[in-house]
C-alpha cells in the first residue's frame, strides 16, 4: 500500500522557504504531525491544505526582505516621476502626480506595515492598494506594448508593481496578530 | 544592558521552558498556542523564526536528536533556555513587575 505523505512539491518548497540548517529539522517535524495526528483526524485532502498553510506560514521570513527591496525602488521610482512630471509640466501632468502619489504612497504603507511601524488597520490599507498598482501595471504594460515609444524604465517600474502587489498579498495576511507581530 | 525581551520572545522562552526535555520546533509550537488561546493566530514561521533568533542571541541552545521511521527518517531539534536566556527572561518579569507595581489598576483612562 502507498503510503500516505505530504505532496512532494510542498515539500519542496518548504525546503527553499527554510535556511539550510532548519531544513531537515523543520520538516521532519511537520512531517511526522501530518502522518501521525492531522491525516487522522482530518483526512487526506484537508490534511494536504493544512500542510500547505504551515508551508505558507514561512513565507513572510524569507520574502519579506524581497518585498523591502522591492518597495524601496519603487518608492523611489514613484517619487523621481513624481518630481520630475512637477518640475516639467507636461500634458497631462496633473494625473501623474496622481499615479506617483499612489506608487510611493502604496511603497510607504507596505514598508511601514513589514517594518511593524502605525496602527493596524495599515495591513488593510497596504492590500486595498494592490489593486491601485496593479491596474497602474496593467496599464502601464498594455502601453508598453501598444504604444509607439518604448520606454524601458516604464516598463521595469510596471514589472516592479506586479511583483510588489503579489507579494503583499502573500506576506501580509500571513503575518501573525499583534503578538506575535512582535516576532 | 541588553535589550529588553519582546513579549513574543518572553512567550517563547516560556513555552521552551514548559516543554521541557520534550521542546523541540511543533511541541513549543503547541504550547505557545495553548497558552494564546483561540483568540490570538500564531504561524508556525513565527516560532520557527523567532527559535533560530533566540539561538543566535544565545538565549536558548539547541541539539539534534537522530530521526525516526515517524519523521521519514530527518532529525528533530530540541531546545533548551540557556542561562543567558533565564537571566533576560529573570529582568523582563522584574521590570514588567516593577513598573505593574506603581500602576493602580483598573486604571482610568481617557475616552
Amino acid at each position: 500500500m502507498k503510503r500516505i505523505a505530504p505532496p512532494s512539491w510542498l515539500e519542496g518548497l518548504l525546503k527553499t522557504l527554510l535556511p539550510e540548517r532548519d531544513r531537515e529539522a523543520v520538516s521532519g517535524d511537520l512531517y511526522e504531525e501530518f502522518i501521525e495526528e492531522i491525516v487522522p483526524r482530518l483526512g487526506v485532502a484537508r490534511a494536504r491544505f493544512w500542510y500547505m498553510r504551515q508551508v505558507l506560514s514561512f513565507l513572510p521570513q524569507r520574502l519579506g526582505p524581497v518585498l523591502k527591496l522591492i518597495c524601496i525602488f519603487t518608492f523611489t521610482s514613484g517619487t523621481w516621476l513624481g518630481l520630475m512630471d512637477l518640475r516639467l509640466r507636461h500634458p497631462g501632468y496633473l494625473q501623474r502626480e496622481w499615479i506617483a502619489g499612489l506608487i510611493v504612497g502604496q511603497a510607504a504603507v507596505t514598508l511601514m506595515v513589514l517594518s511593524r511601524r502605525g496602527p493596524g488597520w495599515l495591513r488593510f490599507v497596504a492590500l486595498a492598494g494592490c489593486v491601485g498598482i496593479l491596474s497602474l501595471s496593467a496599464r502601464a504594460l498594455v502601453g508598453a506594448v501598444t504604444g509607439a515609444n518604448f520606454e524601458g524604465y516604464i516598463l521595469l517600474i510596471a514589472l516592479a508593481l506586479v511583483v510588489q502587489a503579489a507579494l503583499t498579498v502573500l506576506i501580509l495576511p500571513r503575518r501573525d496578530g499583534r503578538i506575535a507581530r512582535r516576532a | 544592558m541588553a535589550a529588553l525581551l519582546g513579549t513574543f520572545e518572553q512567550i517563547v522562552l516560556l513555552a521552551v521552558l514548559t516543554a521541557g526535555e520534550k521542546a523541540y520546533g511543533r511541541a513549543v509550537l503547541r504550547t505557545v498556542q495553548a497558552s494564546l488561546g483561540a483568540k490570538r493566530s500564531v504561524s508556525a514561521g513565527a516560532v520557527y523564526a523567532t527559535l533560530d533568533r533566540l539561538e543566535a542571541e544565545g538565549l536558548v541552545s539547541s541539539r539534534l536528536e537522530e530521526g525516526t521511521p515517524a519523521r521519514g527518517g530527518r532529525v528533530r531539534r530540541f531546545y533548551r533556555l540557556s542561562a543567558k536566556g533565564a537571566n533576560a527572561l529573570s529582568e523582563a518579569r522584574m521590570v514588567l513587575e516593577g513598573m505593574w507595581r506603581g500602576v493602580a489598576w483598573p486604571a482610568e483612562v481617557m475616552g
